[in-house]
């Protein structure tokens, strides 16, 4: 069994945004991180999930990366 | 072999040989990771094109971390799941619909690549390690399992800098947090040194995880997980003849330890006391008994015959409790450790289940 990450370059991270449909809500800095509440920016983007059904962002600081991969058993 | 083979075809022998090693890549495919990793970096360099950049990136993480893991014992098996990249395609055009409790990540350009592996083994380790009973294990206690974990993970890559760039940039702020976090990493540490870590721990970890699937979180778990981390670091701090506890009887997990390391004991009073005491553990509904017996190979150079008639014991005691106790044998694992006074050591970690 296998554990498969889906990646985006950083260099694609805004493309990636507007796949996603937050092109908007993006540039107004309305998308932000689910741990620390920090704007997230094409340069702080760090990773994103999908929890109950709500699409959740961290941003590039070590401690908010780490409570999102667990956030269900956290909350 | 080689020799044979090179001196019996000449040219051909060695042609042989590159044919054998390659097939063995190729079926590995981990190792095949890694060389197609290898073609994809000189054809970025060459071409500077993103694609070519971006394979390389994922077949050198998966390659690297995937033959990492494999060295890592967690009980019989290894960390349970190994981890592939894909990118996230398509045109500008097509949308792109994150499914429930996938992860997408972000990974930086190949300079960069020490920061991509060690992102991609974070969160491996936090995905697949202490499933089901995260809610029960109080914070501090997760961090230094999962920090540890990645640390082991990482040393597994046999590249400094990667492992520097976790240790300043990760590994040091998560553990040094607040007293507890420092409390509770020195204890994994400790353990992890002395070889209990993924031996022991770990394993009774994912006993316990069983035990409490589909339960409600109660204080009595994260308790017990936290009693269970000072009861096995008390026997990794042990020293020569001091008397600890060496049960562990609790509401979910019940763990006794024969500790087999005096050399006198069993050359004087034989194999029985070590198979009256397994079937005192099986009487008493221990679950896990574990046997952890020391190395004496520095007995060899100042008495070669108590060496011999210590490692003879040994055989014959794993042969009693397989004919005179009803244990069943779950695991033997020969390990290096280091003791407290900095000394290496190795020995054996025998795992025996109740039937």
């Amino acid at each position: 069994m296998k554990e498969i990450f889906q990646a985006v370059h950083s260099e694609e991270v805004e493309l990636f945004l507007s796949k996603l449909g937050l092109n908007e809500q993006f540039s107004k800095g309305d998308v932000k991180c689910h741990i620390c509440g920090d704007i997230i920016t094409k340069d702080n983007f760090r990773m994103v999930t999908r929890k109950n059904n709500q699409l959740l962002f961290a941003c590039k600081k070590e401690q908010c990366l780490l409570p999102l991969v667990n956030f269900k058993e956290n909350k | 072999m080689i020799q044979w083979l090179i001196i019996t075809f000449g040219p051909w022998g060695l042609l042989i040989l590159i044919v054998i090693h390659f097939s063995r890549v190729l079926l590995d495919e981990d190792k095949a990771a890694l060389w197609r990793s290898k073609f994809y970096k000189i054809a970025f360099k060459l071409t500077g094109k993103r694609e070519a950049e971006k394979k390389f990136i994922s077949n050198d993480v998966k390659g690297n971390l995937n033959i990492a893991r494999r060295t890592m014992h967690f009980g019989q098996s290894i960390l349970p799941c190994a981890v592939d990249v894909e990118w996230v395609e398509g045109s500008k055009a097509s949308a792109y619909e994150i499914k429930e409790g996938e992860f997408v990540v972000r990974l930086d350009p190949s300079e960069s690549q020490e920061k991509n592996t060690v992102s991609l083994a974070t969160i491996l380790v936090q995905k697949t390690t202490l499933t089901g009973i995260r809610h029960s294990v109080n914070r501090p206690i997760q961090i230094a399992i999962d920090m540890n974990l990645v640390r082991n993970l990482l040393k597994g890559l046999q590249n400094k800098s990667i492992l520097d760039w976790f240790l300043t940039s990760a590994y040091q702020p998560a553990v040094n947090a607040d007293a507890d976090c420092k409390k509770r990493n020195a204890q994994i540490l400790d353990i992890d040194e002395r070889g209990l870590f993924s031996r022991l721990l770990l394993v009774e970890l994912d006993e316990f995880s069983k035990k409490v699937y589909g339960m409600i979180p109660k204080a009595v778990m994260a308790n017990e997980i936290s009693a269970l981390i000072d009861f096995i670091h008390a026997l990794a701090n042990k020293r020569a003849g001091q008397i600890i506890p060496l049960e562990f009887a609790k509401t979910y997990l019940r763990i006794h330890v024969i500790w087999v390391a005096q050399v006198n004991k069993i050359l004087c009073s034989g194999t029985q006391p070590y198979v009256d005491a397994m079937n005192i553990c099986l009487q008493n509904k221990m679950e896990s008994i574990y046997a952890l017996v020391y190395d004496k190979d520095w007995l060899g150079e100042s008495n070669p015959a108590d060496l011999k008639k210590f490692n003879a014991k040994i055989i014959d005691l794993k042969k009693a409790i397989s004919t005179q106790t009803v244990a069943i044998k779950d695991f033997e694992l020969d390990y290096n450790f280091v003791d407290q006074a900095g000394r290496r050591g190795r020995a054996t970690c025998i795992r025996y289940k109740a039937p």
